[in-house]
């Protein structure tokens, strides 16, 4: 799909976020609330030429637990840096997200899910919702997340 | 005076409230074990060769166990399980009558043990954290079919009352359908499971809890007294939260024009049944006010908890964290469910939304399956 085709599917599909096509970008920011009990947040898509999606929580910005301040935040890049984690939706060698894929039906909803993980992981310390550790060759679901981090 | 609330509360809410519920229901064991004490008793009482056979005693359950507002009991609180022995007419007087069954049960090997003299009941105390109430009645036709008279040992005469009366009454109020009742009526029925029961027994629960968990022991208001308002209160509706609301607002308006009396509770079906008898004991009525007001604002807080840690804390606080954190992890682990079976649906219209419980509003796609990548956690582990 080309830029302008994920730029018009994401207007069809989530109308109040703002969609945009901007230096070599397709850039969506808006505000989600993934269920009618979780917070709404404002978030931030963006998708390049060569079809590798960032995603970015904008507000409230995502934190570590409180009583546990020096684990990070489960399934984000940047987790080292308190204020810079991003959210990882997918296993980058797995055939999961193809640039041929809608962002809209895909890449936004993974959103969603995992900000409701999010939110259940800091409320108890405990990500049910499922994923693959960082290092790992294989794309295997772990679920309940406990398992060790290869790379640590 | 409290304003009703008119918006109607979300269906993901009441998923938490009726799975908090769910923790507060009686076991299956505990079920088990209240339904063969119950039928040991009903199969003393009526034994053929019993003195109370000439008087043909008809056994059946009241109070919570009849209307499956059971709610376990907090730290070391004794549940009950009520059951009416219900003779017909004798001729003998109120305590003569109370004796009758008295030593009926007495004369038992087991039951002479455990047995206790309660003003309108014998009381039969087993080992387990459990007692069973049975309360000897005659019919009372002048006021109703099934109304009857129950001895009052400090009256030292009969009291009204109508046990059937007000189960079938509840019924109504819940919007149960008459199915549901004829299972209330003799014997103890088999327990609904929670997600069935109607939308006022999950409120009552709910304020039974919330009640054990702030209430003083010696002043709290009594079960009868909160199951009759807030039937009386409930004006129909498929939504826990808003039952409760209902209920609350309900009753603040009422407490609001008695004042400076007290409101009156009887058993609509026997208005001679006065349940708030139990207001006349210092401080009671006060307690129940303080109590009817905690709940307001414990539902302010509930409705304006913004996200899951928020809605954890208050909820914690209000029934007691352990139903809680049961009650939010079955919601998550839904989503992952769903989300793993190519089930899980969402919208993008309006703030988007998962549907987690609540059918999203606006055209639904399925969220395609995917894992999340990515350190687990802790490092450390």
């Amino acid at each position: 799909m080309s830029l302008g085709q994920q730029k018009a599917q994401m207007m069809r599909v989530w109308p109040l976020l703002d969609s945009r096509v901007e230096g070599g970008q397709l850039v969506v920011t808006g505000t989600v609330k993934p269920t009618p009990i979780t917070r709404s947040y404002r978030v931030r898509v963006t998708l390049n030429d060569f079809g590798t999606p960032r995603v970015y929580v904008l507000s409230p910005i995502l934190e570590r637990r409180v009583q546990e301040p020096d684990v990070p935040i489960p399934h984000t890049y940047e987790y080292a840096t308190p204020g810079k984690e991003q959210p990882c939706l997918y296993h980058p060698k797995s055939a999961e997200w193809l640039p041929s894929m809608p962002l809209a039906l895909s890449i936004m909803p993974w959103l969603l899910s995992w900000l409701l993980d999010y939110e259940y992981w800091h409320a108890t310390g405990e990500w049910i919702g499922g994923g693959v550790p960082h290092g790992s060759t294989k794309v295997r679901d772990d679920s309940p997340s406990r398992a060790v981090d290869d790379r640590a | 005076m409290a304003a009703p609330y008119l918006v109607e509360a979300n269906a993901d809410l009441d998923h938490l409230l009726t799975e908090v519920a769910r923790t507060l229901q009686l076991t299956p064991d505990q079920h088990k074990l209240a339904v063969k004490h119950y039928t040991a008793i009903a199969d003393w009482l009526g034994a053929s060769d019993s003195p109370l056979a000439r008087y043909e005693p008809r056994i059946y359950p009241q109070g919570s166990m009849a209307l499956e507002t059971t709610v376990r009991p907090l730290r070391r609180d004794e549940y009950d399980l009520d059951l009416v022995c219900q003779l017909l007419a004798t001729g003998r007087t109120a305590l003569d009558v109370f004796d009758l069954v008295y030593n009926r049960l007495y004369s038992h090997a087991t039951y002479k043990s455990m047995i206790k003299r309660m003003n309108r009941c014998v009381r039969l105390i087993y080992a387990h954290d459990f007692h069973l109430d049975i309360i000897p009645g005659e019919p009372d036709a002048a006021r109703g079919p099934t109304a009857i008279v129950v001895p009052d040992r400090d009256l030292k005469q009969w009291t009204p009352s109508n046990p059937l009366g007000y189960v079938a009454w509840y019924t109504d109020r819940s919007r149960e359908s008459l199915v549901a009742l004829r299972k209330k009526v003799d014997p103890v029925p088999r327990p609904t499971p929670v997600e069935h029961k109607p939308a006022l027994t999950i409120a009552i629960q709910l304020m039974k809890r919330r009640r054990d968990v702030w209430c003083d022991a010696e002043t709290a208001p009594r079960s009868i007294v909160l199951t009759t308002l807030a039937a009386e209160n409930y004006s129909g509706t498929d939504r826990v939260f808003t039952a409760l609301a209902q209920i609350v607002a309900g009753i603040q308006d009422r407490v609001a024009a008695a004042h400076p009396y007290r409101i009156t509770v009887c058993n609509p079906t026997n208005k001679d049944e006065k349940f708030c008898e139990s207001f006349a004991g210092p401080g009671c009525y006060e307690a129940f006010k303080n109590f009817i007001n905690q709940l307001e604002r414990d539902l302010t807080r509930i409705r304006e908890a913004d996200g899951l840690s928020e809605i954890e804390d208050t909820l914690g606080d209000v029934f007691g964290e352990e139903p809680v954190q049961k009650a939010l992890r079955s919601y998550t682990a839904v989503q992952k469910t769903k989300r793993d079976a190519g089930a899980l649906e969402f919208t993008g219209a309006g703030l988007g939304g998962l549907s987690i419980v609540t059918p999203v509003s606006g055209i639904a796609h399925a969220a395609p399956t995917h894992k999340y990548y990515g350190a687990t956690g802790d490092p450390r582990r």
